[in-house]
């Protein structure tokens, strides 16, 4: 007979397991993945989790007598087998929604994930997914702009949008930086980026950066007649620095700027999506960090939590893997978190992961960014996959190109264009993909390189983290 | 030493969005993007610009958007009477959604003497 | 005193990948326009004499929109038959364009 490991959670299940709640609509729900240490009950792991998840460290600090901690505390209302995985199952809790500050993803978080991760009874635990009630989300301000509104502002229709992040061509002088960034808009790209590394180094300062850039986005417009941006990332040491930055990006001209969500953090980003809004500027958000939290089955953060995040934060691009690249992810946990995105309603659906119905009522949408480890090859996949809210983007892809980078940019503007007039015709894009591609590539040398560099893919990756599924 | 031209002065650098990177489509290609423009269940829209103004989000509009309108052949006419009309205008066509309240799609179908 | 970096280039015909580098594509691109030699490889040149190329390569470009499709027909031959060479040599070597994206990140 197994040993019964004291975990001391017993009083718990008392007051915090209440298989009979039924979660209001106002309720914030959540779903945890969770892992127990041997031998503790289920019920009573559940009901640890939604105590050190809300009201659990309050007792210790206030006594019952001042505050009604039956008003504020967790519930864990329902626990369920994780298909196919039996050291651990899904233990859903609802919050009443006066836990939380408005508007703040930064109280909703700390209270959800900053304690109970360390909790001994635990030997891992995940967030899985969370409902954040209309009336939650109606209190964050959300992505700056919007889908329907970037493609106004930009002049972008019927089609995904293409971007490339840029590697400096011979040394990291902002002038040599910026003529790269101007080949590839030059080529046939809307948006140049930024790498996530580059924020104001000794070796090139932000602001010559940024005064380059801007020229070249400037020459670029002019010569094509096409409305051009680059994402020039603000992300910086201390917020008041960081909004210094995207003044000046605005003050220039650029319509719109980059930041990295997660090591920012979010007050930070919350406080620069409301300005973008304020200033119509377009805000693009890099995920750094991402896969620290959302990368282990069993424990840490789901990225379809970290999407709901970002939405409510605010945030006009989001990257989000691109399941047909090196990078790939699973194809329909993938598609979930897109709709979590765009969508203004998503309903539960288990077979992509989605465990609660989620209403974003008039909250705008954000673009999924697909990015890494793709070339003119996937475009087919891509477009099939992402549908036009997306911005796909090509660096390697991009400037790997034996021509060099405009000829490069060309090649995917023409790829795309074919694929979406393609599309539209009511083809099939991932069986005809071939004979799409080779068709445009006849009018388009530029194309038919590309297509001669990289080699035709196939579709065998396994993928790092699978849907959980009974696959015994 | 030849002078050449520089690249701001070369009108054939000028892009036009969506499609604009593909040859010219025939006119049963156009016929099949207005066909997908219908099936979407978005409203035709013909616009024109002088090409000096084709940088502006404004262009002009050639009637009133062709509300609910699902006959190709009819949409098609509007398109040419547009650019008799109008010979030297760029001539575009929207899709516009009027769920997402924002064009679906557009596409410039006439160039005319780009600048 | 000794530095283990070498402060000159190796020349295109030494290069990595096969020559399909950075400095690689702006060497030839100067065979294109005739700024140098196409027997020139550009061994024992510095750093400051491969950017100054690279500024008049980026100028002749700057004529044609940094477009291949825009070179008048001399020019386009020239191109496609130097390019030609250099990606066959660049795969003979073992390169593909999977060098360029396999290692990427987002």
């Amino acid at each position: 007979m197994a040993k019964v490991y004291d975990a001391g959670v017993k009083d718990y299940r008392d007051t915090y397991w209440m298989p009979d709640y039924t979660p209001l609509e106002t309720d914030l729900l959540a779903c945890f993945k969770i892992t127990p240490q041997e031998g503790v009950p289920r019920e009573e792991i559940a009901a640890a989790v939604a105590a050190e998840s809300s009201t659990g460290t309050w007792t210790t600090v206030w006594t019952d007598l001042l505050t009604d901690l039956d008003h504020y505390k967790g519930r864990a209302y329902a626990i369920e087998d994780v298909p196919g995985d039996d050291t651990c199952f899904y233990g859903f809790v609802a919050y009443p929604i006066d836990l939380f500050e408005e508007g703040s993803v930064v109280n909703v978080m700390t209270s959800l994930v900053g304690n109970v991760f360390g909790f001994k009874a635990l030997r891992a635990l995940r967030l899985e997914d969370i409902r954040f009630p209309i009336a939650y989300v109606m209190t964050c301000n959300g992505p700056p702009q919007g889908i329907q509104m970037e493609r106004d502002i930009l002049n972008k229709y019927g089609r995904p949008l293409l971007g490339c992040t840029i590697k400096p061509k011979l040394g990291l002088s902002a002038k040599n930086y910026g003529r790269a960034c101007y080949e590839g808009l030059r080529g046939g790209l809307d948006f140049t980026k930024d790498d996530e590394n580059i924020n104001s180094q000794p070796f090139m300062r932000w602001r010559a950066r940024f005064d380059f850039v801007q020229e070249a986005i400037d020459k670029a417009e002019a010569e094509t007649g096409e409305r051009k941006g680059h994402y020039l990332n603000v992300t910086a040491p201390t917020s008041d620095q960081m909004m210094q930055r995207a003044e000046y990006a605005k003050e220039i001209g650029s319509p719109i700027i980059m930041h990295d969500y997660i090591t920012g953090g979010w007050t930070a980003n919350t406080q620069l999506a409301q300005w973008c809004q304020d200033n119509g500027m377009l805000l693009h958000i890099h995920r750094a960090m991402h896969a620290v939290l959302d990368r282990n089955p069993h424990h840490g953060i789901h990225f379809r939590v970290l999407t709901k995040i970002l939405r409510l934060s605010g945030g006009d691009h989001l990257h989000s893997g691109t399941v047909v690249g090196k990078l790939e992810g699973d194809r329909e946990a993938t598609l979930g978190w897109i709709d979590i995105m765009r969508d203004s309603f998503i309903k539960e659906d288990r077979s992509r992961g989605i465990f609660f119905d989620q209403d974003w009522g008039s909250m705008p949408g954000v673009i999924p960014v697909a990015s890494g480890g793709i070339h003119v090859w996937h475009m087919p996949a891509l477009v099939n996959i992402f549908g036009d809210d997306s911005c796909l983007q090509f660096g390697g892809g991009t400037l790997g190109h034996p021509w060099g980078n405009a000829a490069g940019a060309a090649a995917n503007r023409v790829a795309v264009e074919a694929c979406v007039e393609a599309r539209n015709s009511g083809r099939e894009l991932e069986k005809e993909g071939k004979d799409i591609l080779t068709t445009a590539a006849k009018h388009s040398p530029e194309l038919a390189i590309a297509m001669e560099t990289w080699k035709e893919i196939k579709f065998e990756f396994d993928t790092v983290d699978k849907i959980d599924a009974a696959h015994k | 030493m030849n002078d050449y031209q520089s690249s701001l002065g070369n009108a054939e650098s000028r892009k036009f969005e969506t499609f604009s990177y593909l040859p010219t489509l025939t006119a049963d290609q156009m016929r099949v993007q207005i066909q997908y423009i219908v099936d979407k269940g978005w409203n035709p829209s013909v616009e024109h610009t002088e090409p000096q103004h084709a940088a502006g989000s404004y262009w002009y509009m050639w009637k009133l958007p062709m509300f609910g309108e699902t006959d190709v052949d009819a949409i098609l006419q509007e398109i040419e009477n547009c650019h008799a009309a109008h010979p030297d205008n760029h001539v575009r066509l929207l899709g516009l959604d009027n769920f997402a309240q924002c064009a679906g799609t557009s596409m410039v179908i006439y160039r005319g003497q780009t600048v | 005193m000794t530095m283990n970096k070498p402060k000159t280039y190796v020349g295109i015909n030494n290069e990595i990948n096969g020559g399909m580098t950075t400095i690689g594509k702006v060497i030839r691109d100067a065979w294109v326009f005739g700024l140098i030699e196409e027997t020139e490889t550009c061994e024992g040149w510095n750093i400051a004499g491969i950017d100054a190329l690279l500024q008049k390569v980026n100028a002749e470009w700057d004529k044609y929109g940094c477009m291949v499709s825009y070179l008048p027909p001399e020019l386009r031959e020239r191109h496609q038959r130097i390019h030609d060479v250099a990606i066959q040599d660049a795969k003979t070597s073992g390169w593909s364009g999977e060098h360029e994206t396999d290692d990427e990140d987002e």
